[in-house]
């Protein structure tokens, strides 16, 4: 678990050129969480995702990872990356070894695991990400940007971080890839890596993805909680920048237009389940 | 530390500095590095401080930004400063401990030098905080035209040198990217000795070596698209004009070497 | 306008050739705004490389405002009335204050500087950068960098821009920016818009889509004749627009709906419409 409070973080702090990113951000992830982060860009997300992910200098107010607190940030950093793997935008972006396996190798290498372990690991990471056994020895370099995207993804869940953050992991994918991708995280989530982070702008992703979502604007945390909740406040996400589904603005204009629809949907098959209902059901 | 270095930084505002020909600010910085060379006595230090102050006051540059510059260069200070403070021969000895020894002359040559250095990393980035880089490097080119004929592949050079600038903030931040994007992968680089150091740069290195040739490639097929063909026949939004203001930078020009040629001549003559 | 006839192009790799496409046929009047849609690696990519001679063909041909690509004499010609913006912003600026970039072009044409100034002002104004002019385009976002690359082909003032993926690496108010800042080059100024995209709420602005798979052309009609044929998009590794899915999968479960809706407003329509008749 890791608690953030009251977070306040600044870009060249004490210089002309200051910016504040965050602005006493209090967010709470629990175990289990698959959390999905929605933001438009310098929205403060990235931003955010970083201090969980102890990957900046110490900001203002206090972090605790699992029911400790730390009186300063840097000890709790060290922690965090212990924790919490983050894969960055365009993380095919980073790859660098000769082979694919040595690349998802790199992190549990510098996690001092025994070479079994680490053999154990890449397999396991490889196969989660549908990277094929045929590839692991052939250089990341040579293979298709799909395909490079999943091996750098695996590069962190080699790891097998308790937390993995993935910013705009879809971004530039076709939609075969895209929902190849999502289903992968799915599949990893609970089973491999207790808590999930999707960071995205892709409401459909998001939609089909998680349970929970949290909305930033302006660097502060202007809405958490169930996905349905938030997407029933389609006004005030649209006046931040943000989009809802198509489908919450179709059920939205059907309520409008007088059909008993619930608020709370924002899928296409529900959506189609209750105006069949409706239909049937003769009203 | 890397955003600290504002030598080839442009600061956007508008004063007479911005507003000159970029010729004649890059004949300005050499002929204000000359001066600095020439200046010895106190009276001439003061001078070219007088004239130092004045111009970073004419640019509406702030203060603290030019300053910032400095921070990276207090390394070499120190070291020209240690190096003349101790390999000074001359002059009345002031301590002595072992093998060191310092003396009034290299005391007074090691702050001359540091002053002497101050000025000149001041004078040349207000060069290019003043002048944005396209204007800088069309000045250049413009400049090194006449050696064209000597085979100096002046348009290619000002191309070069204006794509580099455009790319350091893009490459930067990417830089920063990868810093983090590997450390979250627990990668170490500030534990071992040396060797090890260097080879854990690998993982930073090669993505951002992969990384800017990707953009290379990119950038020169779309230059392409936009007709691109190198430097013959090719025009100028930006007007390169001598004005006033010019002209007013030549004379203030002009005074300054007189100034510090007459007070040389003063000190010879014993006058002060 | 454009006109490909048996063009075919492929590339070695590992000293085998791989095929991208073969004998594809396909013209493009003066004025259309045509989306080209197909899932990575379906050759559209390549397809755009080939309207402004950056690819050449291996063989067949390919003509723009009359122009063979192949004909090396007039490549300048033909560039300077085929504009290509590309996926990644930050790779497409070449100066580092955003008006002489957009006068970038101009500069190369030689184009006289009275003259430039006015087409770069007028250029940055269309795309509602005016008074970004004097910024560093690093300092932009990434919808007002892809404008600012649109502001620089348009000041060569094309018959035709080809667009690869432009809203790609933009979140949702750089993606509307673009989009918009297109569709107006296309309806106020009638050039020619050729639209590489995978985002079908895209390809829906259109007024003809081209779907490509595996180098070929497999379907290129309205957007309104296309996407409501769901099971053969997803075939094709595409999407379809939300509201098109819905009325399609009421359709298939048995309902007496109308469908072909591309926007929410039509399906809501259709679906009241619907519940209109039960009542």
């Amino acid at each position: 678990m890791i608690e953030l409070k009251n977070v306040t973080y600044t870009y060249n702090k004490n210089e002309p050129s200051a910016r504040v990113a965050l602005n006493g951000v209090s967010l709470t992830l629990d175990d289990g969480d698959f959390l999905g982060l929605i933001g438009h860009t310098g929205s403060g997300k990235s931003t955010l995702t970083q201090i969980v992910a102890g990957l900046l200098p110490p900001p203002e107010g206090s972090v605790s990872v699992d029911g400790r607190d730390y009186a300063d940030y840097k000890t709790a950093a060290r922690e965090l990356r212990k924790k919490v793997g983050l894969v960055f935008q365009y993380p095919e972006h980073q790859l660098f070894e000769e082979t694919v396996y040595r690349d998802i190798a790199f992190g549990p290498k510098n996690q001092k695991l025994t070479e079994d372990e680490i053999d154990g690991r890449v397999r396991e990471a490889a196969r989660r990400v549908n990277i094929g056994g045929d590839l692991l020895d052939k250089s990341p370099f040579d293979l298709s940007g799909g395909q490079k995207r999943r091996v750098a993804i695996a590069g962190v869940v080699a790891m097998k971080p308790e937390v993995l953050i993935l910013d705009e992991p879809t971004a530039g994918l076709d939609p075969e890839g895209r929902d190849e991708l999502l289903s992968m995280l799915e599949e990893l989530h609970g089973d491999w890596c207790k808590t999930v982070i999707l960071v995205s702008h892709s409401m459909e992703d998001i939609a089909r993805t998680v349970k929970t979502a949290a909305v930033m604007n302006n660097g502060r945390l202007v809405m958490n909680g169930p996905v349905e909740d938030i997407f029933s406040r389609g006004d005030e996400l649209r006046s931040m920048g943000l989009n809802t589904p198509q489908i919450s603005r179709i059920v939205d204009g059907l309520i409008a237009a007088g059909l008993p629809l619930s608020r709370r949907i924002f899928t296409v098959g529900a959506a189609a389940d209750e105006i069949e209902k409706i239909v049937r059901g003769g009203r | 530390m890397l955003r600290d270095i504002t030598l080839g930084q442009y600061y956007n505002t508008s004063s007479p500095l911005h507003e000159m020909d970029p010729r004649t600010k890059i004949i300005g910085v050499i002929v204000y590095m000359a001066v600095l060379f020439m200046a010895s006595s106190l009276w001439e230090y003061m001078l070219a401080a007088l004239f130092t102050a004045l111009v970073i006051k004419i640019s509406n540059v702030p203060m603290s930004f030019i300053t910032r510059g400095l921070k990276p260069l207090v390394i070499i200070m120190c070291f020209t400063l240690a190096l003349n403070l101790f390999m000074t021969g001359t002059g009345n000895e002031l301590f002595r401990w072992w093998i060191f020894r310092i003396t009034d002359d290299g005391v007074v040559l090691a702050v001359k030098m540091a002053v002497r250095l101050v000025f000149l990393v001041m004078g040349t980035s207000l060069l290019t905080l003043t002048t944005s880089p396209i204007a800088l490097t069309g000045g250049i080119e413009r400049l090194l035209s006449p050696l064209r004929r000597f085979g100096v592949p002046s348009h290619e050079i000002a191309m070069m040198m204006s794509i580099a600038l455009r790319f350091i903030p893009t490459l930067m931040e990417e830089t920063d990217k990868i810093i983090k994007a590997q450390t979250s992968r627990g990668a170490d680089f500030e534990s071992g000795n040396l060797i090890q150091r260097v080879k854990s740069m690998t993982p930073i290195l090669v993505p951002l070596f992969v990384g800017a040739f990707r953009r290379a490639e990119e950038l020169a097929m779309a230059m392409e698209c936009r007709c691109y063909n190198g430097g013959d026949g090719r025009t100028s939004l930006r007007e390169l004009k001598f004005r006033r203001v010019d002209a007013m930078a030549l004379a203030a020009g002009i005074l300054l070497v007189s100034a510090m040629i007459a007070l040389k001549v003063l000190r010879n003559g014993g006058v002060i | 306008m454009i006109k490909a006839e048996n063009l075919s192009f492929s590339y070695e790799a590992d000293g085998a050739e791989v095929k991208v496409f073969e004998n594809l046929n396909i013209e493009i009047e003066d004025g259309e705004f045509v989306a080209v849609l197909g899932h990575n690696g379906s050759g559209k990519s390549t397809f755009a490389k080939h309207l402004n001679a950056i690819l050449l063909p291996k063989s067949g041909r390919v003509t723009v405002c009359g122009i063979d690509t192949a004909d090396e004499s007039r490549l300048l010609e033909l560039r300077k009335n085929v504009g290509m913006v590309f996926q990644n912003p930050d790779n497409q600026i070449v100066a580092t204050v955003v008006e002489e970039d957009v006068a970038f072009g101009l500069e190369n044409l030689g184009v006289p500087r009275d003259e430039m100034r006015r087409r770069v002002d007028e250029a940055l104004k269309t795309v509602r950068m005016y008074d970004y002019r004097k910024h560093a385009p690093h300092l932009l976002s990434g919808g007002q960098k892809q404008r600012v690359a649109i502001a620089g082909i348009l000041a060569m003032e094309p018959r035709c821009i080809v667009l690869d993926e432009p809203t790609a690496m933009l979140d949702p108010i750089g993606r509307d920016e673009v989009m918009e800042t297109i569709r107006r080059l296309n309806r106020e100024k009638g050039i020619t818009i050729v639209l590489i995209t995978h985002y079908m709420d895209e390809a829906v602005k259109a007024g003809r889509c081209v779907v490509m798979d595996k180098g070929r052309i497999v379907m290129d009609d309205s957007p309104a004749n296309i996407f409501p044929k769901v099971e053969e998009m997803r075939a094709l590794g595409l999407d379809v627009p939300q509201a098109t899915e819905l009325v399609w999968e009421l359709k298939r479960r048995g309902l007496d709906v109308e469908t072909g809706a591309l926007r929410s407003a039509g399906a809501i329509e259709a679906i009241v419409k619907m519940c209109g008749k039960i009542k």
